[in-house]
């Protein structure tokens, strides 16, 4: 039964991502100020949400393991940070696709990027700390509470809700954005 | 409180047992700021600007070296499950590896600033009000995290390399924080400043939560 829906879920998924791949090619109509590269937008801002979300759900399932050790939780963790973790992998290829034509240059350590960078490679350190403890207790344990700290990786958590409408995103060093970052961050603890 | 202190004590008798391996680690912070000069040769003047990241990575390194040494002595005879028979135990025993770590890197920070100031003819003692600050909370958050991570490669026979790859890319943040409040010709080192501070409650407040459950495990 589960593996005639996976079979299913697989070829609607299928479907879905060729339609979509359809319509930004030939229906949505071609940016006046970045042409054609803008396309990738469908994919790279789509991808990072969903990033967002399956890291936090996958947070919030670590520390649920944390307390009550239960297996399910850390299994559920797992599923969501894998696949967090893939959709990581497609915002750090679309994004560079994207700034080389617009921006000039394939990587400009924006704050966003780089911080999309950290947080992919504090998950990749969360499958080989886990691939490599042989201990299976040790390694929902340990798992659990690098993931927890991947998850408060602070300018990941906050680098969409905060950024505010004036900054040049194109500036590395954006000044009123880190300004704004901190001023919200500490306000948040103040809270 | 008294278990804190015998902890305390413990790890410093320990620790005194161990002056050779920290002396490497101090020989190791200078070979990677000599390294650094090596590699930045090309610079006929060294601006003032790069040595506040070369004296915090020379922390990094040889304070990751001092991390990975953090339970030498707990892993072998099953201490550590010793340990935990004591009840309540787990925080007293957080903090006191926490503080001799601490002032394992305090000291490698000293000593790879003097060496800097020297190679790079940086003038210590007037920017001493610069980077003190930044530093101190640097070595607060790198201590808080390369502590909680320590324990779980403690058992790991390849933790030399495991610690490092879970690590670094955490304290990453943390590293430019450090870094860019320390250069006040920097227009936002004050802020970089608060954003540190926030790293380090954030940290130590993580460790500290966490480790009570890493000790049931």
């Amino acid at each position: 039964m589960a593996k005639k829906f996976i079979s299913i879920w697989t070829i609607v998924t299928a479907m879905l991502i060729a339609i979509d791949a359809y319509l930004i090619a030939f229906y949505a109509p071609i940016e006046i100020n970045q042409g054609a590269a803008q396309k990738i937008f469908y994919w790279h801002v789509p991808s990072a949400m969903t990033m967002m979300t399956f890291y936090i759900i996958g947070g919030v399932a670590s520390v649920v393991y944390l307390i009550k050790k239960n297996a399910k939780a850390d299994a559920l963790a797992v599923s969501f940070i894998e696949i967090g973790f893939l959709f990581c992998t497609i915002v750090l290829v679309t994004g560079p696709l994207w700034a080389k034509p617009v921006w000039g240059a394939w990587w400009t350590w924006e704050p966003r990027l780089t911080s999309t960078l950290f947080v992919w490679l504090v998950f990749f350190g969360y499958f080989m700390l886990r691939a490599s403890l042989e201990n299976k207790d040790h390694a929902r344990l340990y798992g659990s509470v690098l993931a927890i700290f991947g998850c408060l990786h602070p300018p990941a958590g906050f680098k969409f809700a905060l950024k505010p409408a004036g900054c040049n995103v194109a500036d590395a060093d954006c000044f009123y954005y880190n300004c704004a970052f901190t001023r919200r961050l500490i306000g948040l603890f103040k809270i | 409180m008294s278990k804190f202190l015998a902890l305390i004590k413990k790890e410093w008798i320990l620790a005194g047992r161990q002056k050779a391996v920290f002396l490497s680690l101090l020989l190791f912070s200078t070979l990677v700021i000599l390294l650094i000069y090596f590699g930045l040769e090309v610079l006929e003047v060294k601006p003032k600007g790069i040595v506040p990241p070369v004296i915090w990575l020379a922390i990094v390194f040889g304070g990751t070296l001092q991390l990975n040494r953090t339970y030498d002595f707990e892993r072998d005879e099953d201490v550590l499950d010793g340990m935990r028979l004591i009840p309540d135990i787990a925080t007293q025993f957080y903090l006191s590896k926490f503080a001799v770590n601490f002032l394992m890197l305090a000291i490698i920070t000293v000593f790879s600033s003097f060496v800097a100031s020297i190679l790079f003819d940086y003038p210590l003692f007037t920017e001493l009000r610069n980077i003190i600050p930044p530093l101190f909370l640097g070595l607060l958050g790198l201590t808080a995290v390369g502590t909680t991570f320590s324990t779980m490669v403690m058992v790991h026979h390849k933790r030399d390399i495991l610690l490092p790859t879970i690590f670094y890319p955490l304290i990453a943040p943390l590293s430019i924080a450090v870094i860019k409040s320390m250069q006040p010709e920097y227009l936002d080192a004050a802020s970089w400043f608060k954003i540190l501070l926030v790293f380090d409650i954030i940290y130590v407040t993580a460790s500290l939560l966490v480790f009570d459950k890493m000790m049931e495990g």
